[in-house]
This record gives C-alpha cells, structure tokens and sequence, in this order.
C-alpha cells in the first residue's frame, strides 16, 4: 500500500526524467518477478541503478561449521546470476562532489529506518549506501530520494559513478579557484549520457581544486581536472589540466596529463570526447582489462590525446556545454553572517583537541570547515536528524561527505565553535581525531562485500579503538599518518594512498584457512595521491594492531628531524621495512592460537567460501605449501631490485617467482615436470587456465594472464612502468595460486 | 493498518553491564542454531555507533538487535516482511520475541542477568511514514492494538500509552504496562495468550 501511496504522494516532486526511469525501474522488477525478463538483464538494469548485491546473496553462508542454504521464500528466483531475489542487497546513492543539505539528510535516515539497518554508510567515494534493503522496496526508496533531488542512477555498474571533489572546494586556502560549480555541471551532463552507456567498466571522476594537496586524489581516478589560473596579458584566467587513465584495484596506475590548461567551456566536451573514444576502444570482453588505464596504456598517452582531439572537432555542439558559465558562477553563501568574527578561545581541553584536529580555518576571514569524524564511515538514523539539526543551526546547506567517510560543516563562524563543539559533544558526534591515525578508513569488507576476503571495518575498528585509547600518548610524528583498509585487492579503502595500508587475503595452514592482510606502506596522499605504496609482506589479521605498533615505533625511533612517514618508509626500503614484521608472518599450530584462525569482529572460523565456490578444510600440500612461499621470497626480490632501480632484475625476479607459483600447481598432478620454462607454463596452461580451475570467480581470469603474456613475449620489458606492474601483478598470481590451491583442496576433500 | 515495518523493544535492567560485543557470539551461533525467528541471515556490528543500532542479527522477516537508539540499550525485535494475524498480534509477538532473545542470552556464560529486560515498559515503533506518521490521529488508529497487545501481559491489565517523538520521527508509543506478567509469560506470544 505504501509503495503505491508514495508514488502518488510524490508527483510532481521528482524530476520527471528520474521518476521515469524509476518507472521503468519499478516495472522491470514486477517482469523479473514474472520470469519475463532475463536475469542477466535483470542485473544490468538493477546496478545501473545503484542496487548492488551483497554476501551471502547465493543463499549460501558458511555458518562457521558448515556451509548452509538460506531457504528464503521466493526459492530459486533470481534477480542475476546466483543471485537470490529475496537476499538483501546494498544501496548506492549518488553525492555528486559529497555536497547534502540537511533535508537531505533528514530522508537519508528516514529510509535507513524504514528500509534498511538504521545506519547511513559514508563510502569512499563520497556517497552514501544503504545495506540489507529487499529488491522490491528499491523503486520506493529511489522515489523518495528523488524528491529531495538525489539519484542512484549509474551509482554501479559500467557507468559514470559518483563525481568527487575536494570537501574544501571553494573554501580552502591554496586552491586555484571554486571547482564545484563545474563538477556539478559535468556530474548532470553526463547523467544518463548517451555517450556513457557502452563502457566496457566503470568510469571515476574526480575534480581537484589544487595540486599539492591531496584534494580530489586525481592521480588515481579515470579521469580527473585539476584547477589552475595563469595570468595571460595581465588577466588571471581559469581553466583545467585534465588527467586521463589512473586507478586502482589490483595493478594500480597512476593519471596522465592529457590535456593541460583546458579552458573552461571546453571542459564538458573534452570528458564528453575521452568518453566516445573509452566506449569505442575501450575493451569490452576482459572486464579485467576494460578499464581506461589499460587502453591509455596500451595505445599510449599521446596517441590517446590525439584520438580524443579528433573526437572533440567531430561532436555535435551543445548548448549545455556552457551553459553554467553563461548562468554565471556563484559562490556558495554562509548562512550566518559574521557578528563579531571573533573566536572565543577558551581553556577546555576536549574543545582544544577538537580544535586543534577538527577545524580547518577558510580563506574567507571569520569562517571555519569542520570536520565531524564517522567511525567507519557510519552514522545512525537518529544521529543524522540531531546532525541535521545542527548544520540547520550553525551552517544551513553547506554539509559535505568526504573520502575519508567523514561529514564536514563549511562557512562555521569562528565565533560559533564553542556552541557547535557543545552541540556535537551532545549528539556523540565531536570525537577530536578528524585525519590523524585514529580515523581509519575502510571498506565494507566482509560484513556486507561478496568480493570482501578479509573483514577490513573489523580491523578498522579495532584499530580505531586502540590508537584513540592511546592518543594521548602517541608521538606528534604519528598523530598525523593515515591508515586505509581494503578487505580485498580491489582497494575500495585506498589503501595504495595511505601512509599505512593493508588489504584482505588469505593463506592455508594446517588444513585451515588463516585470514591476512598485506601490509602496504609509503603511499602518498598528497599531490592528489601522487605516487602508490608497495606490499611488504602478508601478515595474520589478528597481528595487524602489532604491525602498526612497530612500524610506527620504528618510524618514531628512525626518522631524521622533520622526515616525512614517506619519506621514512623510503629511505628504509623494503627489506628494512618488511625486516620488522617479518617474524609476525609465521602461523602456528591452529591448537596453539585458535584465534588467529577467525577474522576481527566475527569468531566463526574463517572461511573464504563466502565468496567463490564452497570450500572445506583440505589436507595440507606440503610440498605445494613451500613452493609457494618461495615464490613469494622470489617475488620480494623484485620488489627490492625494482626499489634499487634495477629493472632488468625486477622483471627476471617477478617472472621466475611466476613460473614457481606455476610449477608448484601444476606439481600437485605431474610430480615430475621437468625444470623448463616452456613446459611449466604449457601445463600451467593446459591444467589450469584451460580448465579454468585457476580462475578467480569474481576476478575471472586475470591472474593468469601476466605469466603468459611474458613468457610468450620471450624477453625481459625495459621500462620501469612495466616492470613495477609485473612486480604488482607477480603478487597477486601468487596470491591467485594459494586461492587455488584452497580451492582444489577443497575439492578433493568434497570428493573424499 | 498493514504497516511496512513494526518494532519492539524492551529496556535492559542494567543497561551499564551488557557489553554489545559479548553478543556477537552466542548471536551467530542462534544462526547456526535457528534459535531465532524466521531466516536469519547474518550479524551486523554497529557497537561504534553512538546511540545507534548496537548489534543485530539480520533476518529476512526479522531484526533482533542490542539497541542503543534514543540512547537507551534494550533488546529489541523488528519485523521487516511477511507480517501474521492482526496489528496487536503482531506487536505482541514481537515483544515476545524480544523476551525470547533476553532469556536466550541470560543463558549465556559471561552474559548472565546484563540480558535481562524490564516488563513496565515498551517502545512500539512503527517504522512506515506513510501508513502511520508520528501524529496523534495515528496514535488513535493504534492504540487499541496496542492495548489489546499488552493487556494480557499485565496481571491487571492496566496499560498506558503515550506517543513520543517529533513528527520527523517514525511513530512511536512507550507503552506502561503495570504489574506485569513475567517474562517467561510475555515469550509465550499471541498462540499462548489467546
């Protein structure tokens, strides 16, 4: 009755375009419903709109002794492949450059109480995600988001996500100029763009209002602008050095320029070109190559920018192209204006601290950015109506989500902040650790992620709790490093621009599966995460809280007068580095520390087989087991020689700790396969990639491709870029081969 | 009235000694188990939370959770789908069900009495703007359900009903409920007491 009431409710109060497509929405599902429309279809349509699955949405959950059937009551009905229509799935709701108005927020929680868990999810990329929410109340809840101008439109699938911005965009005190204006204009231009539905992949954007700071994090998204003004002929004049082709994920890569001082009217048909050329050339089979990175890569910047050149002198003209900059540029207003612009700088230590971390001084004389800290990114229903309350008080419209899962109030008076610290303190929402180690960022991981290996928000909180109880006493050089958690190699937590990050994977011991994480250190966060942190070694996940101590004492002990963590893990090195942890990678026996065989936050025995195929306890290959962990000795080799710049090593090491993987795999069916290359690869091949048995389930085939690809090219590659991304992908097919060496075990010990 | 979702909580005794992690346990092993409603489906944490959600387990047709909301713990029990019997059934049989959760965890080592729950008050919440808006006509609408629900659990029969909250807030109703039956009695639910 409901669902009908609010469609009624709401004519006339969405945009007619998006209350169409919910229409269409809304139908599809009762088709689905009827088996009238193909389930494979059924999912495009569903992600293109935000709903995404979740663990356990096969109806299978390893229950901690067993894998059990969720028997939900519309049985075999899917809404995708191995996707049952009953099991809840997660909501991704667009913030197009984080921006929300408190009656925003105000519908955020009502649809958090009524149609998910209570809680709104801050995610990463500046958008909101509601969990566990049932396919047939989606149409509902997307009306109701619509009415207050909010769309999951292309929230997923291989669309144009979110647009991010810099949270201080307009506000900060180094930037070129305002960049909101022109990303909201380019986040509605290419709502629903034609030129936007073929990507064989996803596409991120991001915009930056300067350089040096980590702002908008660029160098790491698809596409990306960066703000700059130049005085030409005396007249200070604005425009966009546009980068193409970073990411990510499991071979992450860094933006190129494609563009610079792009003026800003071109700015919309420049994305608009880079998108026809993506859709044309991008790949459409591999979803494991279609990103843009590989196809920037692979025909190269300048061959890129001179396709894109081509495709702008051929598109049709569009009035929406400039059609803001004819509107003219408005500033954001504060929605106080200053009394006495002074700030009452009282002695109470919790609003020194909060002061002291929280509080972000604007360019604008009198006004202040605060920063109000979400642990993991969340925040309850009732919480966000007292918040709501509060930015109506103090900042009127100007709330914005960041990428660190934070909310931030612009334009607080600065004789408003002792008001607004009593009024969060009152709410529980004036925690004074904003951007130091203490706000550890996360993805949802293995609570909700049916890709998530290890349980990321678990290791996140527990991080969260012990660095707040002790930070009081932590060393100043600490107090400001970031911490990221992926649960997988698919860095959804960013943990590659973190000082300290780690991402989920798993190894076997003893006929049991140990939860890990590999630890990631030196990522730069600055320069728009201009450079990536490299893997020093896989650790149990209960050990991780130890590995953070002693990497920060040793960092503390090490560093040379005002030295950079950066700087620091740098001059150390990876054999320094992975030196203090190495002795934390041994696994005991499982009766010696049974805990280490469970994951953060959850004490049912670990199991990754929650997301592939199911999976039991299999007898250990001992043999495999050592053959494996040499490849890994192999593969630090050329991490080390790839830090040392010796790039012909770097390749040699990542390529012969491929083939041992290899060998190993293809040892547990031919004992005797002989020591030569061609052979190993070719039985790899034929035992393995063939018989897709080495294929991840989500990842597909994309691990295997690296040994292939190098052994058939029959040489060493001589550029540093390649090298470092066969030693990142070297990595990962090692991490591939324990996944499937899991796997057959669990195989044969079904079988037995 | 069919309304989308309906919760109920009990308070907690002694809000100070329940741990909302010490759950986390026994709450999968109730999955393992089926020692609760309906189809569970997993357990979410939101223990960081201030004033939040606490910890639940989610089900398909039900929430049972540690909850923390309006800054007050209690056990409380959410039906999300697939409702049965009249609107007083149903808020009856989700207090039951709260009372069930309590006395299962008060069986737990290193839990104990922390998980028992008072039997002189309720919060009814209906969790459906649309059907029910927090106003005081739907306080009409429902509060003869509501009475029909808690005056069999009343060795008196006397209950009251308030609305509490604004009206951007779900409706909801503290329900008193005087000389209360025990616990026991309340898990016996709708079957038993009609």
């Amino acid at each position: 009755m409901s669902t009908i009431g609010w469609r009624d409710r709401l004519q006339g109060q969405m945009d007619p375009e998006l209350a169409e497509e919910i229409e269409v929405f809304e139908n599809q599902v009762e088709l689905r419903k009827d088996g009238r429309v193909d389930e494979r279809v059924f999912a495009e349509t569903r992600l293109r709109r935000g709903v995404y699955g979740q663990r356990y949405d096969n109806g299978q959950r390893h229950d901690g002794v067993e894998h059990r059937r969720l028997e939900f009551p519309s049985g075999d009905l899917t809404k995708g492949p191995e996707t049952l229509w009953d099991a809840p799935g997660m909501l991704r709701i667009k913030v197009p450059w984080g921006g929300l108005t408190p009656l925003q927020i105000d519908v955020l929680a009502e649809l958090a109480e009524e149609y998910s868990d209570h809680v709104l999810h801050v995610t990463t990329r500046q958008d909101i995600q509601l969990h566990y929410v049932h396919i047939e109340d989606m149409p509902t809840v997307m009306r109701r988001l619509a009415a207050v101008g909010m769309t999951t439109r292309e929230a997923c699938g291989n669309g144009v996500r979110n647009l991010t911005a810099c949270p201080l965009s307009g506000v900060c005190r180094t930037e070129a100029f305002d960049v909101t204006p022109h990303s909201e204009a380019l986040f509605r231009f290419l709502l629903g763009h034609p030129d936007c539905q073929d990507f064989g992949r996803k596409f991120k954007i991001a915009f930056s209002g300067c350089a040096d700071e980590a702002c908008g994090l660029v160098m790491m998204h698809d596409l990306g602008a960066i703000a700059r003004v130049d005085v030409v002929d005396g007249e200070p004049v604005q425009s966009f050095d546009v980068y193409v082709g970073g990411g990510l994920g499991t071979t992450p890569h860094q933006a190129k320029l494609l563009a610079g001082q792009v003026p800003l009217g071109e700015l919309l048909p420049t994305v608009q070109a880079v998108s026809r050329v993506f859709a044309r050339l991008g790949e459409k089979q591999n979803r494991n190559r279609a990103r843009i990175k590989f196809l920037v890569s692979q025909v190269g910047i300048e061959e890129f920018s001179r396709l894109v050149r081509e495709e702008r002198e051929i598109l049709p003209y569009d009035p929406r192209w400039t059609a803001h900059l004819e509107d003219g540029l408005l500033p954001e207003d504060p929605a106080r204006a200053l009394d006495t612009g002074a700030e009452d700088d009282g002695a109470d230590p919790a609003f020194l601290a909060w002061r002291e971390n929280n509080v972000y001084l604007q360019r604008q004389p009198g006004y202040a950015v605060v920063t109000i800290p979400l642990p993991l990114g969340d925040i309850s229903s009732g919480q966000s109506r007292l918040l709501a309350d509060v930015a109506r008080r103090f900042v009127g419209d100007t709330v914005r989500t960041t990428v660190e899962q934070n909310i931030v109030f612009r334009w607080v008076r600065l004789e408003d902040l002792r008001d607004l610290h009593a009024a969060l303190a009152e709410i529980g929402m004036a925690d004074p650790y904003a951007e130091t180690i203490v706000d550890v960022t996360s993805c949802p991981g293995t609570d909700t992620c049916k890709l998530g290996i290890s349980a990321s928000r678990g290791l996140a909180g527990e991080l969260r709790e012990r660095l707040a109880a002790k930070s009081g006493e932590l060393d100043e050089a600490v107090k400001g490093l970031r911490i990221k958690v992926s649960g997988c190699f698919n860095s959804c937590g960013q943990h590659h621009v973190a000082d300290i990050g780690f991402f989920g994977n798993s190894r076997k011991s003893g006929g049991r599966v140990v939860p890990h994480f590999q630890v990631v250190l030196g990522g730069q966060w600055q320069e728009n995460a201009g450079s990536y942190g490299l893997a020093v070694g896989a650790i149990p996940s209960k050990r991780i809280p130890e590995v953070v101590d002693r990497i920060t004492n040793q960092f503390v002990a090490d560093r040379l007068p005002g030295e950079s963590f950066l700087d620091w893990s740098g001059r150390t090195g990876r054999k320094g580095l992975a030196a203090i942890i190495e002795d934390l990678k041994q696994i005991p026996e499982y009766e010696d520390d049974p805990a280490l065989f469970s994951d953060w936050g959850n004490p049912r025995e670990f199991s990754i087989g929650d997301i592939g195929v199911g999976e039991c306890a299999g007898e250990v290959i001992s043999s495999t087991d050592l053959e494996l962990s040499f490849a890994e000795s192999i593969a630090f080799e050329a991490q080390v020689a790839l830090e040392d710049g010796d790039i012909e090593r770097a390749d040699d090491r990542a390529y012969r700790s491929m083939i041992t993987a290899a060998r190993a795999l293809v040892r547990t069916e031919l004992p005797d396969v002989p020591e030569q290359d061609d052979v190993i690869v070719r039985e790899f091949d034929t035992r393995f990639v063939e018989t897709k048995r080495f294929q991840d389930r989500f990842a597909h085939g994309k691990f295997a491709r690296p040994l292939l690809e190098r052994h058939a090219s029959g040489q060493s590659v001589a550029t540093e870029e390649h090298a470092r991304t066969l030693v990142e992908e070297a990595q990962l097919f090692i991490d591939a081969a324990h996944a499937c060496q899991i796997r057959m075990a669990g195989a044969t010990s079904a079988t037995q | 009235m069919n309304p989308h979702r309906i919760s109920v909580k009990l308070y907690l005794d002694d809000p100070a000694a329940l741990d909302a992690e010490a759950v986390v346990p026994p709450f999968h092993r109730y999955i393992r188990e089926d020692a609760v409603g309906g189809i569970p489906i997993d357990v979410a944490r939101y223990a960081h939370v201030v004033n939040g959600p606490g910890v639940l387990i989610i089900g398909h047709q039900l929430d049972y959770a540690i909850d923390y909301a309006e800054g007050r713990a209690g056990i409380s029990v959410t039906r999300k789908r697939d409702p049965e019997g009249t609107l007083a059934e149903q808020v009856r049989d989700l207090a039951a069900e709260a009372a069930r959760l309590s006395l299962l965890l008060q069986g737990e080592d290193g839990i104990g009495d922390a998980a028992r729950v008072g039997t002189g008050e309720a919060l009814v919440t209906i969790l459906d703007r649309y059907e029910a808006p927090n106003d005081d006509e739907t306080l009409v609408r429902v509060e003869p359900a509501l009475r029909e629900a808690f005056e069999p659990l009343s060795e008196s029969g006397a209950v009251e009903v308030t609305r509490v909250g604004g009206a951007r807030e779900p409706f909801a109703a503290r329900v008193a409920i005087s000389t209360a039956r025990p616990l026991e009695r309340w898990a016996e639910g709708s079957a038993a007491l009609t």
